[in-house]
């Protein structure tokens, strides 16, 4: 048998949302467990954007994460505290 | 394709397609167009297709000038049904030298003279004009509100769909293998799908141009030298203008569809016909590209290719008939500055051809000048 280490549990925040997570999952599937599956919306039609690669290479997963755009949740693991939010359209660049 | 046309032209892209255009809305309907591969397969496809009024010696101020005109109405003016996706956000000249802020000054007199409505800005004017720039080590920047770019593929498009309307035949994937001259003239185009015969030739090649005319035994100093430039993702609107700077061999525009597409010219590239992409180039470009604009440290790059410019000795182009084949045309050597001047040049061109006259004089842009040492030095370019 496999044996799962997920580690302790940890909190982080989704549109300011308090989610439960393990430090050894994803952000995209800390929020999948959570039952979050629309991560996103299109640039153009703002139609729902969800995980699609899973392997950080089709930009379907983007989000805002601590306040930089255009994070690919599939492929960053989640930390304790991280405040993630859905991105509506393209990223905004922060100077 | 026929095997005979009264004019020949090679090349595919924004001068070819824009020269024909204008030679069959001069009644020279009879023209073909070579492209080696497909249309803007070679320079102006890899191009930055940025288009600027700000120059330092006046006939590209002129060429530039009345050829932004065309660009604001290229739809209308060829008939395009789509969108050639001009974006005139200005361009923002950035002096990092105090020689270079001096040759600004000179250069905002003469674009004044010629009324471009071009003018100067301290540090808190670039400032308001590019919020995130940093001002470190400028000096002051030049800024003119009706430079910008466009979609170079659509461009040259709107002038192929348009020649085609009036009966241009244009044969792509045909590649020119040879000339036949006879007395003095040249007689007809040797190509990989057969020859055509030909009462005139026209040499549109770009960075190939020299190696093409040498097959007529025309010797032209015009050189290949490659030219990195790179697009990142998109994300939302974050710039108007194109930030150029001469001293540090930049410019970084963002598309209206939000990526930033930016170009690096390394003082230091060799002549050669290498199209290939560098990683040299990609951590040279983004160092210097970040010192100046720190917020795009976080784009992610998505593609990265590589062009030829076609440089000629004083950075003018080249409109010459060969002295060996009468009748064979080249107009090249544009130095990284064609797309922008292509419509005005084709039209002065076409002119010469349909036997009008043409406020400019063709003359000064043949070869000669190299034998006279009368060159036509253009200051300002990357």
């Amino acid at each position: 048998m496999l044996d799962f280490e997920r580690g302790e549990k940890i909190f982080f925040s989704f549109n300011g949302q308090e989610i439960e997570a393990y430090p050894t999952e994803t952000i995209a599937a800390a929020l999948h467990a959570a039952g979050v599956s629309k991560l996103g919306e299109s640039p153009e039609l703002h139609r729902p954007r969800g995980l699609f690669c899973a392997i950080g290479n089709c930009s379907s997963c983007f989000m805002v994460v601590d306040g930089k755009p255009n994070m690919r949740v599939c492929v960053i693991n989640v930390k304790p505290g991280m405040c993630v939010e859905e991105q509506k359209g393209k990223g905004e660049l922060n100077y | 394709m026929k095997n005979a046309y009264d004019i020949v032209i090679i090349g595919g892209g924004i001068m070819g397609c824009s020269v024909a255009f204008e030679l069959a809305k001069n009644g020279r309907t009879d023209v073909l167009i070579l492209e080696q591969e497909y249309l803007t397969s070679g320079a102006t496809g890899r191009c930055g297709a940025g288009i600027r009024q700000q120059w330092g010696s006046p006939l590209n101020a002129k060429l530039a000038v009345e050829s932004t005109h065309i660009f604001e109405n290229i739809e209308e003016y060829t008939g395009y049904s789509g969108s050639c996706g001009l974006n005139q956000g200005g361009y923002l000249l950035v002096a990092y030298t105090e020689k270079e802020w001096a040759q600004f000054q000179k250069n905002l007199e003469l674009q004044h003279s010629l009324g471009i409505g071009s003018f100067a800005v301290d540090l808190d004017g670039i400032k308001e004009i590019v919020p995130h720039i940093n001002t470190e080590g400028m000096y002051g920047a030049c800024f003119n509100a009706k430079d910008g770019h466009a979609d170079p593929f659509h461009c040259t498009y709107a002038y192929a769909k348009g020649a085609e309307r009036y009966g241009v035949d244009i044969a792509t994937y045909t590649k020119v293998t040879g000339f036949v001259t006879e007395g003095g003239r040249i007689k007809a185009v040797e190509t990989d799908k057969g020859t055509v015969q030909a009462n005139i030739v026209i040499n549109c090649t770009g960075g190939h141009a020299a190696q093409m005319a040498s097959l007529v035994h025309d010797d032209l100093p015009i050189k290949p030298e490659r030219h990195q430039i790179l697009i990142t993702e998109p994300v939302a609107h974050i710039m108007n203008p194109m930030v150029m700077s001469f001293h540090r061999h930049f410019y970084v525009q963002q598309t209206p569809h939000g990526s930033v597409i930016m170009g690096f010219g390394d003082p230091t590239e060799p002549v050669s016909f290498n199209i290939r992409a560098s990683w040299q180039y990609l951590e040279e470009n983004a160092y210097v590209v970040t010192k100046t604009l720190p917020a795009l440290r976080e784009l992610r790059v998505v593609r990265q290719w590589a062009g030829l410019y076609d440089m000629s000795p004083d950075r003018y182009p080249i409109i010459n008939q060969a002295k060996a084949a009468e009748g064979f045309w080249t107009i090249a050597g544009f130095s990284g500055h064609g797309f922008m001047i292509a419509p005005r040049v084709a039209i002065l061109v076409a002119n010469h051809l349909a036997g009008k006259e043409d406020s400019i004089d063709i003359n000064l842009l043949s070869t000669e000048r190299y034998a006279k040492g009368e060159l036509l030095v253009e200051p300002s370019v990357v």
